[in-house]
């Protein structure tokens, strides 16, 4: 029944359930009223299976789809290209539409779920199934959602603690919402089907909300929870409507018992949506694109939906570590490159989402430039960097963005714990003016956050270097080059903020908060060994996505070449489509002609440019920040992000709130008082006959006369015509 | 001579009725009722000697002195309940007593 290759797939969709059974174990932990100490355990051994299944099914995986090369070129380049006879004929890469599209996965069905259509026709009718598909891309982010996701909660024991050691007040509850979080977000990865993605979509809305709110006594948590729970809501209702209208495009194709629903039969019928939808000439794969695009934008925090990112820095830490890294955001950019076959099919859709990366990277590196708060800082940095996989996709090489969605996970997960680090031994305090010179107390958190940052500046040769370098490149080579030297720009702005907060932290003489007391310390091992975890995956996971060139040694770096490493070949069996819509092609043959070579120094010397221009301003961490004087009433605009949340709050909230108190009226007085009316009427009535049946016995007497002198008085009135 | 007697029973009823309504005290609204009793058992009896039509009869008297013996079933058994409503509560008051009320 199952392909001998995967013969472990019923091991491998248990993946999502061991996270949850740990938070169910938690639960009842909590019943049984142990102690709080050991509320880690559950969740962390449930992950840290679920991570040590992943990592076997990567592995699985790898030997079903055997290296062949990230592109069809790479076939003739004379790579190892060992194609086994049950291998699955590869998807097409090039073109609009995916005429022909054979599915490259496999669908692992649980149970049937829901079944919609006739009652009588059941047997045969639609299922929503629970099922898993497995293919290259579904490996690859489980890989990582997992092993990050482990390190961030193996770091969580020791953060989420006292400077006694001793847990903080809600510690099995965190413990259980972060065991929740990772169940969801492997939902969504695994997901087979449309409805299961949305389930596993809105469950880490639910988990963000409860952790971002984790400190719920404080307004500001409080706030930010809710924030990032209905601007998610907005992309989501786009989101719900994409997965309503793809079912009502595809119903009249697909036949009896196939689902348009589930990932292959969508798919496979998605060169059908070629045809006008009958709404502002719009074809139908272009409004499906669209609306999906909306949910993509809310949780992947992408202009204009990103301004719930930088709030959610409200709860703690490894909270923040896992939404940038490993969850939640990384889910818009997976969900676009999953539905590849639907938005190859619409080069508006791709267009806009070109667009929309364009402005979100621009605009938020900007804005990180005059923050203060380290996480925020890296927030922004975080909405930028998705913002460039954004643009990958929308310049048709959604490789590129899955690679840089995968090193951005270990490099930003790395920054984001250091900083929590660092918070750690501040005694909370984030704000990089109020401390500097940590380099002196904290010398394993420098180290650590020196590669991480490095990583996410393009330091030539870590992981952050490859994958940005290849977005670059792409854009460079399509038919718009002014898009890559936008993203030039932005990342020339990345790497001099990133070392601006890493200068002012670290740098310059030592200079410690109140709050940090006499001796700040470095964090206990089990902080710090996931960070050193993570180092590493800063340092080598680029190599994944980097192959050699045979014979080429004209110069170090065109030896490594991009685009050509195990991990385009991974993904080349998976359901990303790379189109040849902005010329991607162009792109893959400029590397393998050597010419693209110089994009690769280029990203370099901008890498080491943006780094040396942060070391001449920031480089002695002065307590004034010299930029403030030299950038003057800009400064402040970018300080105060653009008043983009002003503007959202005076052009949306408040009208909004008025209607909302206008309909909260008209209900109270309308449709409330008429039912209150209604209830008043019975209630009168009732109040006048209890007046009789008070219990005292002199008004029933009372009444009962009455009601002999009434019975009299008709008596004689009756009788009185006859006599 | 026998709208006179009419008239007695009559008086001494609605005295009885009135009592009954006006007064609180549970002794005194037992005896106005004992007092409407003797209104009826006079009608009765009245009507007994002095019948509307035909010859006089005993059906008057027999129903009178089935009254009395009621009355004083009624009056031992109400005395009784009296005398526990006020071990219950220490008061006569008619009004300290409306568990019985509909709410």
């Amino acid at each position: 029944m199952i392909p001998g290759p995967w013969a472990a797939a019923a091991w491998y969709a248990t993946i999502p359930f061991w996270p949850l059974l740990g938070a169910l174990l938690v639960g009842v932990l909590l019943i049984l009223r142990q102690k709080p100490e050991r509320a880690h355990l559950p969740v962390v051994a449930g992950v840290a299976f679920a991570a040590l299944l992943a990592v076997i099914m990567f592995f699985d995986t790898a030997q079903r789809y055997p290296s062949k090369g990230g592109t069809e070129a790479d076939h003739d380049a004379g790579h190892a290209a060992v194609v086994l006879a049950a291998d699955p004929p590869s998807p097409i890469r090039s073109g609009n539409a995916p005429a022909g599209w054979v599915d490259p996965g496999y669908t692992y069905t649980l149970y049937r779920w829901i079944s919609f259509g006739a009652v009588e026709s059941q047997a045969l009718g639609r299922w929503i199934s629970v099922n898993f598909y497995f293919d290259g891309l579904t490996a690859m982010m489980m890989l990582f959602v997992t092993v990050v996701s482990l390190m961030v909660v193996i770091y969580a024991i020791g953060y989420m603690r006292d400077h006694h050691g001793h847990p903080e007040r809600g510690y099995e509850r965190f413990f259980a919402f972060l065991g929740l979080f990772v169940f969801s977000m492997a939902m969504l990865v695994m997901a087979g089907n449309f409805v299961l993605l949305y389930l596993g979509w809105e469950l880490v809305g639910l988990c963000s909300y409860l952790l971002i709110g984790f400190y719920y006594g404080k307004p500001e948590a409080a706030a930010a929870a809710k924030k990032a729970f209905l601007v998610n809501r907005i992309g989501d209702l786009g989101f719900a409507l994409g997965i309503f209208a793809l079912y009502w495009f595809l119903s009249p194709h697909v036949l009896e018992h196939e689902n348009p629903l589930d990932f292959a039969i969508a798919f496979k019928y998605a060169a059908e949506l070629q045809t006008d939808s009958g709404l502002l000439g719009l074809h139908q794969s272009t409004v499906v694109a669209l609306l999906l695009l909306c949910g993509a934008i809310g949780k992947s925090a992408q202009f204009p939906l990103y301004v719930w990112l930088p709030d959610a820095m409200e709860g703690p830490t490894p909270v923040s570590a896992l939404i940038h890294a490993a969850t939640m955001v990384t889910a818009g950019i997976y969900m676009i490159a999953r539905c590849g076959p639907i938005f190859a099919g619409s080069p508006f859709a791709l267009d806009v989402i070109l667009i929309l990366g364009l402005i979100g990277a621009v605009l938020t590196a900007t804005m990180a430039l005059a923050q203060y708060d380290m996480k925020r800082i890296l927030a922004y940095s975080t909405i930028s960097q998705l913002a460039f996989m954004f643009v990958a996709l929308g310049c048709g090489v959604p490789k590129s963005g899955v690679f840089h969605v995968f090193t951005h996970a270990w490099f930003k997960a790395l920054l984001f714990l250091g900083a929590g680090s660092v918070m750690h031994a501040m005694g909370g305090v984030i704000d990089v003016r109020r401390f500097s010179g940590l380099r002196q107390v904290l010398p394993r958190t420098y180290a650590v956050m020196l590669i991480g940052c490095l990583a996410l500046a393009g330091f030539p040769l870590l992981a952050g270097f490859w994958s940005k370098d290849e977005i670059v490149h792409a854009a460079l080579f399509s038919d718009t080059p002014w898009v890559g030297w936008l993203l030039v720009l932005t990342a020339l702005l990345t790497a001099f903020y990133t070392f601006r907060m890493f200068f002012l932290c670290f740098h310059g003489p030592l200079r410690l908060p109140a709050e940090a007391g006499q001796h700040p310390h470095e964090s206990p091992p089990v902080m710090l060994r996931p960070l050193y975890i993570l180092a590493l995956g800063a340092i080598f996971t680029g190599y994944l996505g980097v192959g050699l060139v045979p014979g080429s040694a004209d110069a170090f770096l065109g030896v490594l070449k991009p685009h050509a490493g195990i991990f385009h070949a991974y993904l080349g069996n998976s359901t990303i489509i790379e189109t040849a819509h902005q010329g991607a092609e162009a792109a893959g043959a400029a590397v393998e002609h050597g010419s693209g070579i110089w994009v690769a120094y280029l990203s370099a010397v901008v890498a080491l440019a943006g780094i040396g221009l942060a070391w001449l301003v920031y480089g002695r961490a002065p307590e004034v920040d010299p930029a403030r004087r030299a950038l003057g009433s800009v400064f402040g605009l970018l300080n105060a992000k653009y008043y983009v949340d002003e503007i959202y709050d005076a052009v949306l909230v408040r009208p909004l709130r008025g209607l909302g108190k206008v309909l909260f009226g008209v209900d109270r007085l309308g449709v409330d008082g008429a039912v209150h009316f209604v209830a008043a009427v019975p209630r009168g009535l009732a109040f006048v006959l209890q007046m009789f049946q008070r219990g005292v016995l002199q008004s029933y007497a009372l009444s009962m006369v009455l009601g002999l002198v009434v019975l009299l008085v008709l008596w004689t009135v009756i009788r009185s015509p006859a006599t | 001579m026998l709208a006179a007697y009419l008239i007695l029973g009559s008086v001494l009823f609605a005295l009885g009725l009135i009592g009954f309504m006006t007064r609180r005290n549970l002794i005194i609204m037992f005896l106005c009722t004992e007092m409407m009793f003797q209104g009826i058992i006079v009608n009765l009896v009245a009507f007994g000697r002095y019948p509307l039509n035909g010859a006089p009869t005993f059906d008057g008297q027999v129903f009178a002195l089935f009254l009395i013996a009621v009355a004083a079933a009624e009056a031992a058994l109400g005395l009784a309940l009296v005398v526990l409503l006020y071990r219950y509560r220490g008061t006569l008051d008619a009004n300290a007593f409306t568990q019985l009320r509909d709410d």
